[in-house]
């Protein structure tokens, strides 16, 4: 008979005490592993918000992380916008370093509060980084439904939904929708209609929640400054028409922002539909163009580090690495969170830890007789106390196992849940490589946890012992 | 076989003052020999049992079982050796509750791990293996239920003893106390607790055994029925020096 089982028999004898301290130290584990896995998933999607490119070139003005948060994140406004010519520059790779793929993005619009962003077809052959061993580099964005736009101007005013966006907007494919301008203020008015030609597949980054549109299209409808002759723009019934308008027309829009009805301005608008259509197809200068920012790919790092050092020095705009950002923010922010998180957690597998110790403690009493039984029949101190030490560990190695299965049950039950409020693609089955820490550090906590009644048993007098009535 | 020399042995009263229990010249038993120690309650035979034991150390003497002196051994070898060549039955039989029958009995196998020394090369090699698990040597689980088989109790054997009869658990005891072929047998009062019916019984296993095995027997009772069974008889009043001098005050005082 192992002395692994004498324990277990030991355990066995007092089921209710050992199950009790078992549970308590599942939920503590439980806890970790929630705190580990999500912190893990936080990690990936802000780092992934931020793959697929390599540098982001933006307006000059706020700071990298600003640029970071409104263009990766698509948090906040973009404090100005980027001159076109600074696109082109590095589209044509002009800032002397050569560049792979530019992709351009204008903010500002939204549709039902999911952001809208304007972009061209680039955006949608961006790839992250090529694994090792693979062949193809996967790419960022793959499909459910329809295609990507293309630059074409018959996909000038067509969009591509996000994965959560499309969902939450109740938009299908082939749905028209009008973005709104000025997100979140109070004077928003509505632009002209894109068709949407493609759904995306959920990335787990924030593009799951935004509508793509042409960027050609986003120029062509009102409200972005110098975007178009005599910015401004009011929508129309005739689906993706939208039409571009001169300034002139500006109080038209404050109508439709404040609820008149669009039929009513289809009507008085009917006349106007012939000049809106070669509107909508004037080509428009490059100088009148402005972009939110543009997202660069580069063949190396040690391009990556010249361009943005040469973007930096000049005053056009400003270059930020999104990965060294993307760094800072979790370090400032979502780190001490997690820290915070996992010392609570940590600290309660330690208060069970020590529930653990008080339950076997508490038995000692109880068992010195039997303990000293097993003294007489030739047990050695040695033995009763490693008994007490492996009943120990088997009890937190037990409630250890519980909690992890129950952590990975719980992301299982819990994670669609969370997946479709916070857009964090949790599975049971992200297992983190931390969690293998966990037995050795059970063991060791079982280990000192158990020395103390352990030690109880050590020092058992058997002579007394056995004379007193079990 | 047994012998004890010049062996004392005293408790502390709560005052902090010494209880002497034991002041024994000399005390011997043979090889093979069986024999009972009758005295009255608290006259120390409890403990002079723990001595030859080993489970209570004297303050000073010797014990000496065959070749070996215990008192100068360390107490992990003094366990072993108590693992390996002394058997103990208790009054109160001390099965461990958590256990069956045959696991009380492997139990002390487990604490004395007999070498099996005739077994083959395989066999050894199987033993060291399942050393480092904890199993059992070769042969000594048939060792076991041959045992318990020996005392009745073969359709017993997976019985936890909250479920044998008060005759059924000192039988088990019995056979834990020969699990490990033992020099010396050590019984205190093994049937005290159990009815009248079981009590010859219990005898008669203990000492059928004890001579099949070629076991020393020193047995503790109270009871001249079992008392006058045995050839051989010891006060422990007669060569104790304490009970003897209490047992001499209790007559001056009457």
């Amino acid at each position: 008979m192992s002395l692994w089982k004498i324990a277990w028999r030991s355990i066995q004898q007092r089921s209710l005490a050992s199950l009790l301290t078992t549970i308590s130290m599942a939920l503590g584990v439980t806890l970790v592993v929630a705190v580990l896995v999500v912190n893990n998933v936080v990690h990936q999607a802000f780092h992934r918000g931020g793959a697929g490119y390599d540098l982001i070139v933006g307006p000059p003005k706020g700071s990298n992380l600003e640029l970071v948060l409104s263009s990766v994140f698509y948090i906040g406004q973009p404090m100005t916008t980027l001159p076109y010519d600074v696109y082109l520059k590095l589209k044509r790779s002009e800032f002397g370093t050569p560049v792979k793929t530019a992709v351009p993005i204008c903010l500002g619009d939204t549709y039902k509060d999911k952001r809208v962003v304007g972009t061209t077809a680039a955006m949608f052959d961006l790839e992250y980084e090529e694994a090792q061993g693979a062949k193809e580099a996967p790419k960022v964005f793959n499909f459910t439904q329809g295609r990507a736009f293309q630059d074409e101007e018959a996909d000038w005013f067509t969009a591509v939904a996000g994965a959560t966006a499309a969902q939450q907007a109740g938009l299908k494919l082939d749905d028209s929708f009008r973005p709104t301008h000025d997100a979140g203020t109070k004077t928003a008015h509505q632009h002209g209609a894109f068709k949407v030609v493609g759904i995306l597949k959920p990335t787990g980054t924030p593009n799951d929640n935004v509508l793509f549109v042409n960027i050609e299209g986003f120029y062509r409808v009102g409200g972005h400054s110098g975007a178009i002759p005599g910015a401004g723009a009011r929508s129309s019934d005739s689906g993706p028409n939208s039409v571009a308008k001169s300034s002139a027309e500006k109080p038209h829009e404050g109508e439709a922002a404040s609820g008149t009805p669009p039929a009513e301005h289809d009507k008085a608008d009917a006349d106007h539909d012939h000049d809106e259509d070669e509107h909508l197809h004037a080509p428009i200068p490059d100088d009148r163009k402005q972009v939110s920012a543009v997202l660069v790919c580069t063949y190396k790092d040690t391009d990556t580090r010249a361009l943005a050092a040469e973007i930096n020095k000049g005053k056009e705009g400003q270059a930020a690495i999104p990965a060294e950002q993307i760094a800072v923010l979790l370090e400032k922010i979502v780190g001490s969170i997690d820290l915070v998180l996992l010392v609570f957690a940590v600290m309660i597998v330690l208060v069970a830890g020590i529930g653990i110790m008080v339950s076997i403690y508490n038995s000692m009493n109880d068992r010195r007789h039997e303990i000293a039984i097993m003294r007489a029949l030739g047990a050695q101190r040695i033995t009763v106390l490693l008994v007490i030490l492996l009943e120990s560990i088997l009890l937190s190695l037990g409630g250890g196992l519980l909690g992890l299965a129950l952590g990975h049950g719980l992301l299982a039950v819990a994670g669609p849940w969370i997946a479709e409020r916070v857009n964090l693609p949790l599975s049971m089955l992200n297992f983190q490589f931390a969690e293998l820490w966990l037995v050795p550090a059970l063991i060791m906590l079982a280990s000192i946890v158990g020395f103390l009644p352990a030690l109880s048993a050590y020092r058992t007098d058997v002579g007394k012992s056995l004379i007193a009535n079990p | 076989m047994l012998l004890l020399r010049d062996v004392k042995k005293s408790f502390v009263e709560p005052d902090g003052s010494p209880l002497p229990i034991l002041d024994i010249e000399e005390f011997h038993v043979a090889a093979g020999e069986q024999m009972v120690l009758v005295g009255k309650s608290g006259c120390g035979k409890t403990t002079l049992l723990h001595v030859i034991a080993g489970i209570t150390r004297p303050d000073c003497g010797k014990v000496r079982i065959n070749d070996w002196d215990i008192t100068l051994m360390p107490e992990a070898e003094c366990d072993r050796f108590r693992a390996e060549h002394i058997g103990y039955v208790f009054q109160t039989f001390n099965l461990l509750r958590g256990f069956s029958a045959l696991e009380n009995v492997t139990l002390a196998m487990r604490f004395a791990r007999l070498p099996n020394e005739n077994a083959s090369l395989p066999a050894q090699m199987l033993d060291t293996v399942l050393d480092l698990f904890g199993g059992l040597p070769h042969g000594d689980r048939e060792r076991a239920v041959h045992l318990l088989e020996r005392v009745g109790l073969g359709h017993r054997m997976t019985h936890k003893p909250t479920h044998l009869s008060v005759g059924e658990q000192q039988r088990v005891a019995v056979a834990r106390a020969l699990a490990n072929r033992p020099k010396l047998l050590l019984a205190d009062e093994p049937t005290a607790n159990v009815d009248a019916g079981h009590q010859q019984q219990i005898l008669d296993l203990l000492r059928q055994t004890c001579r099949e095995e070629k076991v020393s027997l020193v047995l503790v009772t109270h009871s001249p029925l079992v008392a006058q069974q045995f050839e051989r008889v010891e006060h422990l009043e007669e060569f104790n020096r304490v009970s003897k001098k209490m047992k001499e005050e209790e007559g001056l005082s009457t």
